[in-house]
């Protein structure tokens, strides 16, 4: 036996033991525990890390390889007693505070519940409150977040490979939902929602949020958060110049002009058109704007192609070359909002729920000076360019958990109280709490809500028109393509495809 | 080139490096510096290099209800650590195998990573890190005992079968992970292993056991032949020689080898993310931050590319010689 | 050693080998003949060659295919030529200083390489250190349009590549032993000469299979892309990897994705074949 090796078994064995004291002190010093009898907890663990210490000396004055296993052991051991103690004075603990947060009956068998979503104030608020179901016996919740795209990719993933999901609870927008209520991997709700019904007042959430979810008569997602677009500026700004909030893209364009030279601002307007995804959801509020649309009416046809989509995409490269530029195009929405908190933005075209952190002094430089306004509308006169949003949460149709429970879970976050606390980070859909909205943009959305253009079309083949729109409306922001080279291109591509896939004929 | 004696060349020689080092680490400077500071200051323009510094972007992303005594229980984890790791790296230096001494150290870790979710609340960061170590170890553990058996047979026999063994090994050490991520997804969906550590380690070790193999077979080359040859003709059989006598003396290139397997499983974003639904390993995870309104609302995304990037700091503080020979004999062999 | 020993010792490497990586590839090469989406995964159709049929019809392909090679050309020597003369001071300092230098340059190299393009990102963003230098130095304004994205790239691969170059040839200057130089030395020939007539031709070898690796990592680049570009298209940066993932993940044509793959995993073939014979020759060789 050499010197290295014991100097080696000496400095493991005191890991062990301070291991087993920093557990052991963690389980006495909680303050929850407390209450679960504290000295005989403290008093037990200590008893065991000491013996664990008494082993392992052991083990380093015999020296040989047994003691190895000998101090291995002992501390296995000591560990275990400790741990059930721990968890056990936890469990006490959080059943007696778990009254308040869930009201759920525990389910029989240990059921593990998966959220799959995107960051944002809702599911960072309702996630948090989804977590204090991990309080009922046999319930375990995971939250699991990642950007959009990549959320929207693990889906089709999990619900392609045929085997049952191993997400309970996903995240829906108005677009993804629509893939994949056409590829039938969400679970129709309408059975759940009529027996609870009554239980979670579900009438209180407004019908136009149920339809934009209702794909055949199925209700495919309970509407959670509301949103839209709306217009943020700086107000002492535009008193500087004379400006009015502009309600038309004309004067958006008026706007960045007067507003370029000022000191500070790099780019005086943004829209969110940093991505293929981005362009064709700007280009749907317009067109719609103008009184064009997507789709042929009650078919897959498109319909894009017209001259209120070539006005629409014109009126978009106008407001690029007067406002935004290539460092403009390059900014996604969650960019030019700081940017417009630090200054260098002087008004944006943006999600509604971004307004919170506007007005918020430890994030926003200017949380007095900022204002919303409704968005602008293309022409004058026309709908305003923003369009009714909504996030929904469903239940995978591959998920072979108790779907009752999942649902029961959900309604402990979409509650009246707890919409109520919602509401005041954003927009909720439950109409008895939005009504009386004290956010300071709530006005600003209910308008281009009820003036704008709307929820998002349905059609199987959505998924289709916005990739071939992706591919070409940003080489219409860089002026590689005229706007009618690009609808012409994006209408052809889409028609090849969506003939592929069987939506045309 | 001879040593240049004088002292102005000389000068020039460490300015040059310093000035090409500071470039290098530019970019992992400038993110702990803006992790440490409030959104405010860190959209600030120009940058703020003096401020006063905030952690909590480090505390909100590893746990959910911050612990009073945050200081007192993270010296306890450093110096922890800091032993354990301390101790492996005497452990990877020493000329024997001590495979009691690695299972020590793999038992301290597990009853490490155990004992904190009992002490403290801590966020899902936590768990992709765990999910992280076990596939971690996991591959690494598997790859490298597979692969220093075959690679001792490749080195001592030669022949056409083993050359095709080596050539098919060379061939897909290089391959895109792209080209198997679909049939991977299939074999998932398949066995019903979908999401599980098991399917994550297999995976792993079959795209990084060739590498392994290649890289062992020239430790071994480097092995004369008599002294296995002595033991057997005392009497033992080739596989306790090997057990006995060679993995001893080939016990740095193993830890070589292991430190390169285990910075690839680390590596692996593609594949883990087609594969795992809920056991995200770090480089996954980070798709919570990057791209989301988080980058927007707050300084944490840049507290987890630090706390990604941290472990394997470690690693190269304290196994940079081993990288380096692993890094430079895969290569100057191969 | 005896065949029936080496079979045994080999088995479980070949096992995890054809399990893992051959099976798969034929699976691979299998789906790249058929069309199917993430709806129709069971149900796929056999399309025959029209899958490669497209993508070599596919101008954004070659696009891709131009930019990867782009990436390639002005890539691969800077990182050689840095790399070189990095290793070479480093050559001249005394053993117990170089820790510091190579642990600095190891931690890039061993960075995850999303994380790494992401801090990399960082010091490029509208808040960054990079573009507010920038702005000092030329007095304009940053602008992210598709030229400076593209330089961003390259400055990316030079910045995360080069330290692995560097340790390699570091590595292989410890080889080199110092009497050829003092030879040189003595013959009258000065620094320069003895690099480019002693240092070079030794490793020059070496030279050329770093070279290979590294240019096998560009070809396969696609985590860069993914975080420097955000996979927007108005930069025309896909590289073949980055329209690869779009194929998949964006276009959903499966089938079309795959038989990219395949067609990369040919041309890395190529770019592997003198190393695939010499590992031939080497092995076959009586021992």
């Amino acid at each position: 036996m050499n010197m290295a090796r014991s100097r080696a078994f000496c400095l493991l064995a005191l890991f062990e033991v301070a291991l087993l004291v920093l557990s052991a002190c963690g389980s006495a010093g909680a303050p929850p525990t407390a209450a679960n009898q504290p000295s005989a907890t403290g008093a037990a663990s200590q008893a065991a890390a000491t013996s664990a210490a008494v082993q392992a000396t052991q083990g380093m004055t015999e020296a040989s390889t047994s003691a190895a296993v000998q101090v291995t052991q002992g501390a296995t051991e000591a560990a275990t007693s400790t741990a059930v103690q721990a968890t056990q004075g936890m469990t006490k603990v959080t059943t007696s505070a778990a009254a308040a947060g869930c009201n759920i009956k525990p389910p029989a068998q240990p059921q593990e519940v998966t959220f799959l979503g995107w960051p944002g104030w809702d599911v960072d608020t309702y996630a948090k409150w989804l977590d204090d179901c991990n309080s009922v016996n046999n319930i375990k919740v995971n939250v699991r977040t990642m950007d959009n795209s990549s959320a929207v990719e693990q889906m089709k993933l999990a619900f392609s490979s045929g085997s049952a999901s191993p997400y309970a609870i996903v995240h829906q927008s108005n677009s993804s939902i629509q893939q994949n209520a056409y590829k039938g991997w969400l679970r129709p709700l309408n059975d759940l929602i009529d027996t609870y019904r009554s239980q979670y007042n579900l009438n209180d959430i407004a019908q136009t949020h149920w339809d934009a979810a209702t794909f055949d008569g199925k209700i495919l997602g309970i509407p959670m958060q509301s949103n839209t677009i709306l217009l943020m500026y700086r107000s002492d700004l535009f008193e500087k110049h004379n400006l009015k909030a502009p309600t038309n893209y004309d004067e958006i364009s008026t706007a960045c002009k007067a507003l370029k030279s000022e000191p500070g601002i790099t780019v005086p307007f943004a829209l969110d058109l940093s991505a293929g995804w981005a362009w064709a959801t700007a280009f749907f509020e317009a067109i719609r704007s103008e009184g064009g649309d997507f789709f042929a009416q009650g078919g897959n046809a498109p319909a894009f192609n017209s001259p209120q989509g070539v006005a629409a995409l014109t009126k978009l490269k106008q407001v690029v070359d007067a406002c935004m530029g290539t460092q403009g195009l390059a900014m996604g929405y969650e960019q030019f909002q700081a940017a417009l908190r630090n200054g260098s933005v002087a008004f944006i075209h943006t999600w509604a729920d971004g307004g919170a952190a506007m007005v918020d002094p430890s994030k926003s430089q200017f949380p007095n000076v900022i204002k919303f306004a409704p968005a602008a509308a293309v022409e004058p006169g026309g709908k305003l360019a923003g369009s009714a949003w909504d996030d929904y949460w469903s239940i995978p149709a591959s998920y072979k958990g108790d779907p009752d429970l999942v649902f029961q879970m959900i309604m402990q976050v979409a509650s009246p109280e707890r919409q109520k606390e919602a509401a005041k980070l954003g927009l909720v859909t439950r109409t008895s709490v939005a009504s009386s909205s004290s956010l300071p943009y709530a006005t600003a959305a209910v308008e281009t809500i009820s003036k704008g253009v709307g929820a998002y079309p349905k059609s199987p083949a959505l998924n289709v028109m916005e990739t071939a729109l992706g591919n070409y409306l940003p080489l219409v922001g860089t002026g590689e393509l005229s706007p009618k080279d690009a609808l012409q291109k994006a209408e052809a591509d889409y028609i090849k495809e969506a003939k592929t896939q069987g939506f045309l004929k | 080139m001879l040593p240049v004696k004088n002292p102005f060349g000389r000068f020039v020689i460490y300015l040059t490096l310093t000035i090409y080092v500071s470039i290098t680490s530019l970019p992992f400077l400038w993110t702990v510096l803006q992790s440490l500071k409030n959104l405010r200051q860190a959209n600030a323009r120009p940058p703020l290099f003096i401020f006063k510094p905030t952690f909590e972007s480090y505390t909100s992303l590893w746990f959910r209800t911050v612990p009073k005594d945050l200081p007192w229980l993270m010296l306890g984890f450093v110096v922890v650590n800091l032993a354990i790791i301390v101790s492996a790296r005497a452990m990877a230096r020493r000329d024997a195998s001590r495979l009691a001494i690695v299972m020590l150290v793999l038992v301290s870790y597990y009853l490490l990573f155990w004992a904190i979710p009992q002490i403290v609340k801590t966020a899902d960061f936590y768990d992709f890190f765990v999910n992280t170590v076990i596939v971690t170890v996991g591959t690494v553990i598997i790859a490298v005992s597979v692969s220093s058996l075959g690679g001792y047979a490749l080195a001592r026999y030669g022949g056409i079968s083993g050359a095709m063994i080596l050539i098919v090994a060379l061939a897909f050490q290089s391959l895109p992970v792209m080209a198997f991520a679909l049939p991977y997804f299939q074999l998932a969906t398949v066995t019903g292993l979908q999401d599980s550590y098991v399917l994550l380690i297999m995976v792993l070790v079959g795209l990084h056991q060739p590498f392994a193999l290649w890289m062992l077979r020239s430790f071994f080359m480097d092995i004369p032949q008599e002294i296995e040859e002595a033991a057997m003709v005392d009497g033992a059989s080739r596989l306790t020689a090997f057990v006995r006598i060679l993995i001893p003396i080939m016990w740095p290139g193993i830890v070589s080898t292991g430190l390169l397997v285990a910075l690839g499983a680390y590596h692996e974003f593609l594949l883990v993310r087609v594969l795992t639904q809920l056991r995200w390993t770090l480089p996954v995870a980070i798709t919570k931050y990057i791209g989301t309104v988080y980058s927007s609302i707050n300084t944490v995304p840049y507290a987890a590319a630090v706390c990604v990037t941290v472990p394997l700091l470690i690693l190269v503080l304290f196994f940079q010689e081993q990288l380096v020979k692993g890094l430079s004999s895969g290569a100057v062999k191969g | 050693m005896k065949r029936k020993t080496f079979i045994g010792f080999v088995a479980p490497s070949v096992i995890l080998m054809v399990a893992l990586l051959i099976i798969p590839l034929v699976v691979a090469i299998a789906l790249g003949f058929q069309s199917f989406t993430y709806l129709t995964l069971n149900a796929r159709k056999f399309v025959g060659l029209e899958n490669y049929q497209s993508i070599l019809l596919d101008s954004r392909f070659w696009q891709a295919v131009r930019f990867t090679f782009l990436i390639i050309v002005i890539v691969t020597p800077l990182e050689m030529i840095i790399g070189s003369i990095v290793a070479l001071l480093l050559d001249q300092i005394p053993k117990g200083r170089r820790g510091i230098f190579v642990s600095l340059c190891l931690t890039t190299y061993v960075s995850v390489p999303i994380v790494a393009a992401y801090m990399f990102r960082g010091l490029f963003q509208s808040d960054g250190l990079g573009t507010w230098i920038i702005e000092q130095v030329t007095g304009q304004h940053l602008i992210m349009n598709e030229f400076a994205v593209k330089m961003l790239i390259l400055a990316y691969g030079v910045w995360r590549d080069t330290p692995f170059v560097i340790i390699i040839v570091f590595a292989g200057l410890q080889s080199l032993s110092l009497e050829y130089l003092d030879a040189a030395a003595i013959d009258g020939a000065n620094r320069l000469q003895q690099i480019r007539h002693v240092t070079i031709p030794h490793l020059a070898p070496l030279l050329m299979l770093i070279a290979m690796i590294v240019i096998m990592a560009k070809y396969q680049l696609f985590d860069a892309i993914f975080v420097l570009t955000g996979m927007n298209p108005i930069y025309h940066a896909d590289t073949i990897m980055a329209y690869n993932w779009r194929t998949a993940m964006e276009l959903e044509q499966l089938g079309k994705a795959n038989a990219m793959s395949i067609l990369t995993v040919g041309g890395l073939m190529i770019v592997l074949i003198p190393f695939l014979v010499r590992t031939w020759r080497s092995q076959t060789r009586e021992r």
